[in-house]
């Protein structure tokens, strides 16, 4: 198994409960048939509840997520000479109640063609050949050719091949596309660029594969054995892909046309489905013959090594970055380019590459985009290659994916976007190609989640916008496959009951994760994030967007989270000034929490319009007291029967007693008078 | 402008009833004192003279009337001791009222202020109880401890 793939079997050995999925299948964890594990999976057996049970199930890593959107079309295809899906989506595990991602097929009928990656390959006589693995085998690339599917897992240890000598695709959707292909097996481009920046690729990478995996079988043993990944690329660079894989061997001769044509490290000249299909029915054709690249009149010597090409030059240069960077500060590229190689516009755009390198030498950065720049110019084939970064100009988005918690990673796929390298290569091809407009569409997407850097946006998004169905990564949701905003929060709930979250359940990850599928704008509210540190304001926004997401999507109940989030915030509540108001706030908590209601503990809790009440009502009162305060003084200091107030009142008091009086006396001498 | 038209009409009726405002002016000699020496704004002193002066003139005044109004007629009113004595007599009741007041008033003002210290105490203790203690924060910026506070109502 490839070394960048983690083995997850030990990982998963205490599960061996049967558990039901989607209604239709039974899995049996604790039948395991490691011979039919694809890397990073675990493989156990599984049952269709009609009866049929020659089934088995892969459990799946969310490091290494599998193919989300291929999978949708996969199953769509019904090829007997293919592994497809019968099944696929989230289960939980009853012993760790944890979700994980199980992908569903019908037991394949032979043995692998090898057992594991590094085995010999058996030769095969030119008849088993043509007729189980060429004609066997087409309807398989029929269908992938006609639908624009990419299987990216043709190798030999992912044939199936009958007793018979019929062979069979093995699965393809288990772990990112050419994830786990051998660098012999993919075409250069891809095999200079890291693992997880090969991305979908085309149909034409298809074609690469099983070109190479004829060779190895028509051959026998492991081409190129002995011979490192660098030194693999480096050969096909120098020969050409079948100069360095068939080179003088003696190959079959009715092989040899299509290990040429499917072989072309030219994707115009290489052999696709018609050319398979005319091949296979009898009309033998001539493939080109790809020229290699041209010589330069004289060799550049660079990091202790003499060059003769363009492309074996920009590929030391990959693997040479700080030799790359003084090659390119002297002006001795450029003369090799124009003088040696007499290319004036590769020239020009080296020339292009270190102007942009000064305008940029305020960054810091500019000598690192010269010397991709460079490299682009040079070999316009390779993938973008950017420092420790090499993806191909449509994988960028998965390559952040997968490499987002290997140091230093994110900052260099983060400059890959700022400095616009994706558009730089699509501009530095010498044919254009309609997906282009699709691919520079992407990458402005990606570039638009990125540009701004508050949580819910930056290169997390860029993962899950990038990416359809790609797993929330955040370290919170534990080992919880979490591709369904839907089981966001039931995963948190989880997480929390099991005691695994101490702080606010809510982090960027999960933020743009819940951003990229929840609906409404939250923009005002992510700046609330954006001070970590600032508890109480990030873990009322916590509970805000936790709520909404409940709101959304559901489940109705979440009593440890409730609880788990009560407690963060139920300081809030013990800042209320007003304790009859404290104590409902309390009771009303704790009936939220009892029913796992955050929406309802969100309008308690968060809620700025009963604390500015509440505060509104604490000034007055405040002010009352003070007043009542200077009342109580004053008459304490014996102002209500001071000289003055006496005399006032007094005064007053006697007026009116004076004026009662008066008129009594009127009022009776006047009936006197009257009488 | 008002205060001369009052001036005015009181010169024009003095005129017209000249034996009446003759009496008057006589007899209600103790209200124009006090108008005089009263400073203050509101005249409650000659409001407690003047009433009671005025009720113990309105007897010969309403027997002029009755007389017709004659100069004679006045100056006799005017030479009756027993008038002269009941609208001094009843000007001095109002004095009598007007110094002895402040006696009862200050015992009662005494007696009261207890009470309202007492209802404004309970008054910020529900305060306190309702809003906790920091409503007693700002007391320590108590206005001016001399001035007069605004009245609070007290329940």
């Amino acid at each position: 198994m490839p070394t960048h793939i983690k083995e997850i079997a030990n990982e998963l050995a205490h599960l061996q409960q049967p558990v039901e999925f989607e209604g239709k299948f039974r899995l049996l964890p604790a039948e395991r048939l490691p011979e039919l594990q694809s890397p990073g999976t675990l493989a156990i057996a599984a049952a269709s509840l009609k009866g049929n049970n020659s089934l088995f199930a892969l459990i799946c890593q969310k490091e290494a997520a599998p193919r989300f959107s291929m999978i949708r079309l996969m199953s769509r295809v019904t090829c007997p000479v293919m592994m497809t899906p019968v099944g696929s989506g989230t289960v939980i595990f009853p012993e760790d109640n944890v979700r994980r991602f199980v992908l569903v097929y019908e037991r394949p009928s032979g043995t692998r063609l090898i057992p594991e990656a590094g085995h010999l390959v058996p030769k095969m006589d030119e008849e088993t050949i043509i007729n189980g693995f060429i004609h066997n085998l087409l309807p398989a690339l029929r269908e992938l050719s006609s639908r624009t599917l990419m299987h990216r897992a043709i190798r030999p240890e992912n044939i199936f091949v009958a007793s018979d000598g019929r062979a069979m695709l093995g699965e393809c959707l288990s772990t990112p596309a050419a994830y786990a292909q051998p660098v012999l097996y993919e075409p250069i481009d891809s095999g200079m660029a890291s693992p997880s920046g090969r991305g979908e690729g085309g149909v034409l990478d298809d074609f690469y594969s099983f070109g190479v995996l004829l060779a190895e079988v028509a051959m026998g043993g492991s081409l190129l054995k002995g011979k490192s990944d660098e030194e693999i690329i480096e050969a096909k660079i120098k020969l050409g892909s079948y100069g360095a894989l068939v080179g003088q061997t003696r190959v079959p001769l009715k092989l040899m046309e299509p290990l040429r044509g499917l072989l072309s490290d030219d994707p115009y000249e290489r052999w696709a489905m018609p050319d398979i299909e005319m091949w296979a029915n009898g009309r033998h054709l001539s493939p080109k013959q790809v020229p290699l690249p041209p010589k330069a009149v004289r060799s550049i010597s660079f990091a202790g090594k003499d060059y003769l090409t363009a492309p074996m030059l920009a590929n030391a240069m990959r693997l040479n970055w700080s030799e790359s960077k003084k090659l390119i500060s002297s002006d001795h590229l450029d003369s090799w380019v124009r003088r040696a190689l007499s290319n004036e516009d590769m020239g020009d755009l080296i020339v292009l590459a270190e102007r942009t390198s000064s305008a940029l030498a305020s960054t810091g950065s500019g000598d690192d985009r010269a010397v991709s720049a460079s490299i682009m110019a040079l070999d316009p084939a390779a993938p973008i290659i950017y420092k420790d970064v090499a993806v191909r100009v449509d994988a960028i988005a998965q390559a952040i994916a997968l490499e987002f918690f290997e140091p230093g990673k994110v900052e260099q796929f983060l400059d890959v976007i700022r400095m616009k390298l994706s558009q730089a290569w699509v501009t530095s091809q010498t044919r254009t190609k309609p997906e282009f407009i699709a691919i520079i569409k992407q990458i402005e997407h990606l570039a638009q989640n990125v540009k701004s850097m508050v949580p819910g946006y930056g290169m997390e998004r860029a993962v899950y916008a990038g990416n359809e169905g790609w797993p929330c990564m955040s370290p919170l949701v534990g080992d919880h496959y979490v591709d369904d905003i839907k089981n966001l929060l039931p995963a948190l709930e989880n997480m929390v009951a099991s005691g695994r979250i101490e702080g606010a359940p809510v982090d960027r990850h999960i933020l743009a994760f819940a951003m990229n599928n929840m609906r409404g704008n939250f923009d005002a509210l992510l700046k609330r994030f954006e001070d970590p540190f600032d508890r109480d304001v990030y873990n009322g926004a916590s509970l805000r967007i936790l709520a909404d997401m409940q709101k959304q999507f559901g489940p109705p109940n979440l009593p440890a989270l409730s609880a788990h989030m009560a407690n963060l915030l139920i300081d809030s509540v013990e800042n209320f000034h007003n304790t009859a108001f404290r104590k409902q706030l309390r009771e009303a908590v704790e009936n939220a929490t009892t029913e796992g209601k955050l929406t309802i503990l969100q309008s308690i809790l968060d809620n700025s319009q009963i604390k500015d009440q509440d505060q509104t009502g604490f000034d007055q009162a405040q002010m009352i007291f003070s007043n009542l305060e200077a009342q109580a003084t004053w008459l304490e200091q014996g102002g209500l029967v001071s000289n003055e107030n006496v005399q006032l009142v007094s005064e007053k008091t006697s007026a009116v007693i004076s004026g009662l009086c008066s008129s009594l006396a009127l009022v009776g001498m006047t009936i006197a008078w009257v009488f | 402008m008002s205060r001369i038209l009052l001036l005015l009409i009181l010169l024009v009726l003095a005129a017209v009833l000249m034996p009446s405002a003759i009496l008057l002016a006589v007899l209600m000699v103790p209200s124009l004192v006090v108008y005089v020496i009263d400073r203050n704004p509101h005249r409650y002193f000659t409001v407690t003279i003047g009433l009671p002066n005025f009720c113990g003139v309105l007897p010969p005044l309403m027997e002029l009337w009755e007389r017709g109004q004659s100069f004679d007629g006045a100056f006799s009113a005017i030479s009756d001791p027993w008038n002269m004595m009941v609208a001094y007599g009843a000007a001095g009741l109002g004095w009598i009222l007007y110094l002895g007041t402040p006696i009862f008033v200050s015992s009662y003002l005494s007696i009261s202020t207890d009470g309202k210290i007492k209802a404004i105490r309970r008054y910020q203790d529900d305060l306190v109880e309702a809003w906790g203690d920091g409503v007693k924060q700002s007391v320590s910026a108590t206005p001016e401890q001399d001035a007069e506070p605004q009245e609070q109502e007290v329940s």
